[in-house]
């Protein structure tokens, strides 16, 4: 589903905050992605979610080499992938239930369509009450859930989260783990970033663990389909 | 467009936006900009309609007809030369009628410039006749060198001297009127660049998380058009009806203050359905601008 070869990757005319990076997902996995701040995690997850091209290396995601991928492409291959992001990133503007409903209604969906599958949604990740909440209104958690709402509404085959359990307590971060966990045994590929290891070491998922820009040689040995 | 399609268009028209485009101050002054050049090409537009319109009417009034001057010389009798030069004229082939103009009705022609038509009585005042062509074949240069020949102190006035003068008048009024336009819609464009690129800048993130969930180019570019279009039609009307309202009143004013002194403002039914069109006009140009503004920024990220 997902090849890296050789990727490297630096921004402007800085250092190499990726290097050598080789690694594959395969369809149905689940991967933790580890390493300290500053190691080249986020930059990681930004190469997986599309918002940066690598500057050396070949990616292939979905059986496409992104390198010759045409721009216009790309949104079509980014609707594959949910993202959940660290500062949850949702639009202040627009409802619980608006923000959830957002990449339905990109990809083109009739609202009919929509609201019902976004209200059973919220529901699944126990915000059946707060469809028409403002995120402003939402506790952190309470944004997280419907940051993990949007990013699977549209049913994606690659689920990414940067450290999702950051900003909360260890109960919660748990049950958000097994709604991941879940999606995973639904067929969804999950890659989530996290430093917390007591979880990492509960759920017994494969470690991609990154060290100074290096996919370390001993997590890749364990986590990545070679 | 099926009323199915026209209907979705509408909806998707008039949907909330994804981008909190309303409530921000990027785009604030926009619809008093847009106000304020639709004015102006409002007025602009009419000008040169009113002008273009009323060259049309003197034109079309002066072809086709004639003046023979016959000046008082101080030597033999006035009506005896108007009398050959009428009858020069009406054996001429293609004039249709010649007919003198009486001393008193010339009086009344000059009498909004000379005052009193009593004090006209001492000026040697030319007689005058009023030629109609039967057909624009009349070689109008011999006829004036034959009436100059036959008849001392006649002039022969075609009044092509006026006709080119309106024409050359009337196509620089709409010129400029052109420019004029041409010169506001550039503004209304720059505006809206500027505004469209401030949104961009404040709605940064938005447009980021839309475009990584997958929303193609077009669907942020089209959130900005729609925004801008709104925008346009509402400070475009304003304008408009500010401009619709001056040249009523002025049309007004100009028939009062002066009557018969100035051409007046003679619209007719398709000129004000023209000047009426420069709002949906400029609002489709904002949006169009807009649009492109967004795309060409988009084109940036990868």
């Amino acid at each position: 589903m997902v090849r890296f070869d050789n990727v490297g990757m630096r921004y402007g005319s800085g250092p190499e905050v990726l290097r050598d990076i080789s690694f594959a997902l395969a369809p149905g996995s689940f991967h933790f992605l580890t390493g300290a701040s500053g190691a080249g995690k986020s930059t990681l997850l930004r190469l997986l979610y599309l918002a940066q091209r690598p500057t050396r290396g070949l990616i292939t995601m979905f059986d496409k080499d992104l390198a010759t991928l045409p721009r216009d492409e790309l949104p079509a291959l980014r609707r594959r992938i949910g993202v959940v992001f660290q500062d949850f990133r949702l639009i202040g503007h627009l409802s619980a239930l608006d923000n959830v409903a957002l990449p339905l209604k990109i990809a083109g969906a009739r609202d009919d369509q929509i609201r019902d599958h976004v209200r059973e949604l919220l529901t699944w990740v126990g915000l059946g009450d707060h469809v028409d909440a403002k995120p402003a209104t939402l506790s952190g958690g309470q944004q997280q859930r419907v940051a993990l709402a949007r990013a699977v509404i549209g049913r994606p085959a690659l689920l990414l989260a940067d450290e999702p359990t950051g900003n909360v307590d260890d109960r919660i971060a748990l049950r958000l783990l097994h709604l991941f966990d879940e999606l995973n045994k639904m067929g969804t590929t999950v890659v989530v970033a996290t430093h917390n290891e007591s979880l990492i070491a509960r759920m017994r998922h494969p470690v991609l663990h990154l060290d100074k820009g290096e996919l370390a040689q001993r997590a890749a040995a364990r986590a990545a389909t070679p | 467009m099926t009323p199915a399609r026209l209907a979705d268009w509408w909806l998707r028209l008039i949907a909330r936006n994804d981008l909190p485009l309303r409530g921000d101050d990027t785009g604030r002054f926009l619809p008093w900009v847009v106000a304020v050049m639709v004015f102006l090409a409002t007025l602009s537009f009419a000008a040169a309609l009113a002008v273009g319109a009323a060259a049309n009417r003197w034109q079309h009034d002066l072809s086709g007809s004639a003046t023979v001057q016959i000046a008082d010389t101080g030597t033999g009798s006035l009506d005896a030369r108007v009398a050959a030069a009428l009858d020069l004229l009406r054996r001429t082939p293609g004039i249709r009628r010649a007919d003198p103009i009486s001393p008193q009705a010339a009086a009344e022609l000059l009498k909004p410039w000379l005052g009193n038509a009593a004090a006209l009585a001492d000026l040697p005042m030319p007689r005058l006749i009023d030629v109609a062509f039967d057909t624009y074949q009349v070689d109008t240069v011999t006829l004036g060198r034959q009436l100059a020949a036959a008849v001392p102190g006649a002039s022969f006035d075609d009044h092509r001297r006026w006709v080119e003068g309106l024409a050359l008048i009337a196509r620089s009024i709409m010129l400029v009127a052109t420019v004029v336009v041409v010169l506001v819609a550039g503004v209304a464009a720059l505006s809206v660049i500027f505004a469209v690129r401030s949104g961009l800048a404040v709605h940064r993130d938005v447009i980021e998380v839309l475009h990584l969930i997958g929303a193609h180019d077009d669907y942020i570019a089209n959130s900005f058009a729609r925004h801008t279009l709104w925008t346009g039609l509402r400070g475009g009307a304003i304008g408009s009806l500010l401009a619709i309202g001056s040249l009523i009143a002025l049309s007004h004013v100009g028939r009062d203050a002066a009557p018969g002194m100035l051409p007046g403002l003679q619209l007719e039914t398709l000129d004000w359905v023209m000047l009426v069109l420069i709002v949906p006009l400029t609002a489709l140009l904002a949006a169009a601008t807009a649009r492109a503004t967004v795309l060409r920024a988009l084109a940036r990220l990868i």
